[in-house]
């Protein structure tokens, strides 16, 4: 699907900003239940992925993974997604104590300066969470501030 | 309940099976009169897509086919082309194709053990449920199935339709160092392939044996997963080449997927057909790992196809550890190709049973039709009679969600994929 891959791309533009030195920086091609493996262990996790949650292309937006685990149905082997992955995690008891999931909207009105501008926004966030200025990755632990508000 | 009663059972969405499909149950007196396993997923026509492409594009395409077993539709179809062509491939190229193979079951069986298969026979709704209670059990299969994904990856770069192959062999020999690491983590793993062979044998499964036919191949001295000839365990010994002669693909109206009969007949593909058929081919340790459990072979029950799946784990962790310390890197990867009209077969085993190619090639090399026969597409006369088997054993007394949870049970012992034959299942119980 068109933008499936934003998240590697914001992978690579947090590596292009030699955030790599802050962060152990992982792209994971549809890991599946290996996820749990991944987060077992950690202290602190950013997740970063392309979503479809029905808002403007480009939109990023922080999402809980408490919701998420919600969402969650009985996996197939084919299909054991994110919110599957988080919810075998959690039963599992390997949920790390800081874990942010950051999605960025995708879809067909996905052009090239929007995906520019997405992957820029979702950039900044991450920056300011690795920087100490979000939930568990500093003394700040005011809720995230997307510089992008598309789709509200 | 009485079971003389007239039933009707539809289950609309069938969980922990891949695809989209449906279960329709009516009996009356005691008998069951209609049986179908509904697939209504839309048909893929990746057989039609692949007309007018170049050689080169049918290995990326086939492995879209299916993201659980793409190693699988890219060995039986490098096998068609490169008989097309006029090609062998070298020794080295077959023993890491056989490797490399040895990778998806291993993350195929891994997973659909745990967290599909176990929950039915440890009496929870899925393998989430379960990982609560026996975090364990889930964590063996999670550490198997990264495994199996580490050992496609070593060879296709990524183990979700990997891009290593090609006609002729690999793009490039995997790297020593990645290979030795990967042997000392397929050592480390022995035990957990062992320990899973007592442990599913100690299962508590349901007995009903039932009279099918088994077919896979076999292969001169080895467990079949790369080659062999096709044969049942009715006497049929074919050549890949001759699969026509005696299987027969048709459409049936409830169903987008078409069906496969072996002289008219259904017949079984998958783990305990080829276990059934090749259990003398496993290797010594695989093979006393299997005799302690006191499984006897041929096993006419088809439950016993989760200790299958587990011994078929056991022996391709011992078969990659073989391959992998012999292991030595040849460069160039590939034998020369040389392109030209001709048509080709390939015959594989994949997690799942027999998967069957056939290429007809044109000058350039490009594609003039292709048909392919997975093993869920095989399997669907077989499920069908396996349902009406199990539940007039089981007994219509019993109360519909009692019904349907045995249905999708059975259903779910073959791991069937809909997306490959065609996705999966959805059951409405009605009574009459």
């Amino acid at each position: 699907m068109t933008g499936d891959d934003l998240g590697w791309a914001a992978i690579a533009a947090l590596k292009e900003a030699g955030l790599d030195h802050v962060a152990e920086l992982l792209f994971l091609d549809r890991p599946g239940p290996a996820l749990v493996d991944h987060l077992q262990g950690r202290d602190r996790v950013i997740l970063i992925d392309a979503m479809q949650a029905g808002l403007v292309p480009g939109s990023v937006r922080a999402l809980s993974h408490e919701e998420l685990i919600v969402s969650a149905h009985p996996p197939s082997s084919h299909d054991l997604g994110l919110a599957e992955a988080l919810a075998l995690a959690r039963a599992l008891d390997c949920i790390p104590a800081h874990l942010h999931v950051i999605g960025i909207e995708t879809g067909p009105g996905l052009d090239g300066e929007t995906r520019s501008v997405a992957i820029r926004d979702a950039v900044q966030v991450i920056q300011a969470i690795l920087s100490g200025n979000r939930s568990g990755f500093g003394p700040d632990d005011a809720a995230p501030r997307f510089p992008s508000q598309r789709g509200r | 309940m009485s079971e003389n009663r007239e039933i009707r059972i539809e289950v609309p969405v069938l969980a922990r099976v891949e695809g989209e499909g449906a279960l329709e149950l009516s009996a009356s007196g005691g008998q069951i009169e209609t049986l179908r396993l509904r697939i209504f997923e839309p048909p893929r026509y990746f057989e039609k897509f692949l007309e007018g492409r170049g050689h080169q594009e049918v290995l990326d395409v086939v492995a879209r086919i299916c993201g659980i077993c793409p190693v699988a539709y890219q060995m039986t179809a490098v096998q068609a082309l490169e008989q097309a062509f006029g090609v062998q491939a070298s020794p080295w190229v077959i023993r890491m194709r056989r490797l490399m193979y040895c990778g998806e079951w291993l993350q195929s069986h891994a997973l659909h053990i745990h967290l599909l298969a176990l929950p039915d026979f440890l009496g929870f709704e899925s393998g989430i449920a379960m990982a609560a209670r026996h975090p364990e059990a889930v964590r063996r299969g999670l550490r198997l199935q990264r495994l199996g994904n580490d050992l496609i990856r070593l060879f296709g770069g990524r183990s979700v339709h990997p891009v290593g192959m090609r006609v002729g062999g690999f793009h490039r020999a995997p790297d020593p160092e990645r290979a030795a690491t990967l042997l000392e983590e397929m050592r480390a793993a022995l035990p957990d392939a062992e320990d899973l062979v007592a442990f599913t044998a100690s299962l508590d499964l349901p007995q009903d044996d039932q009279d099918f036919t088994s077919v896979s191949l076999r292969h001169e001295s080895e467990y079949p997963l790369y080659s062999g000839r096709i044969v049942s365990d009715r006497g049929l010994d074919l050549a890949v080449e001759d699969y026509p002669k005696h299987f027969q693909e048709s459409h049936v109206a409830h169903s987008t997927a078409l069906y496969a009969h072996l002289d008219g007949e259904p017949y079984l593909v998958g783990p305990l057909a080829r276990l059934n058929l090749n259990h003398d081919r496993l290797s010594p340790p695989a093979r006393a790992a299997l005799d302690a459990t006191g499984l006897q072979l041929p096993s006419r029950n088809m439950f016993h196809s989760v200790i299958a799946r587990a011994v078929e784990i056991h022996e391709v962790v011992l078969e990659a550890i073989r391959l992998l310390e012999s292991y030595r890197p040849e460069e160039p990867a590939h034998v020369p190709v040389t392109v030209g009209a001709g048509t080709g077969f390939g015959a594989t085993e994949a997690p799942r049973g027999l998967l069957w190619h056939r290429y007809e090639l044109d000058a350039a090399g490009k594609v003039r039709s292709a048909q392919i026969v997975p093993p869920t597409s095989q399997n669907q006369a077989r499920i069908e009679d396996d349902l009406k088997r199990s539940l007039e054993a089981f007994g219509l007394h019993n109360d519909d969600d009692a019904l349907r949870l045995r249905g999708e049970t059975v259903i779910r012992n073959y791991d069937p994929c809909i997306s490959c034959a065609t996705h999966f299942l959805k059951v409405r119980i009605q009574r009459r």
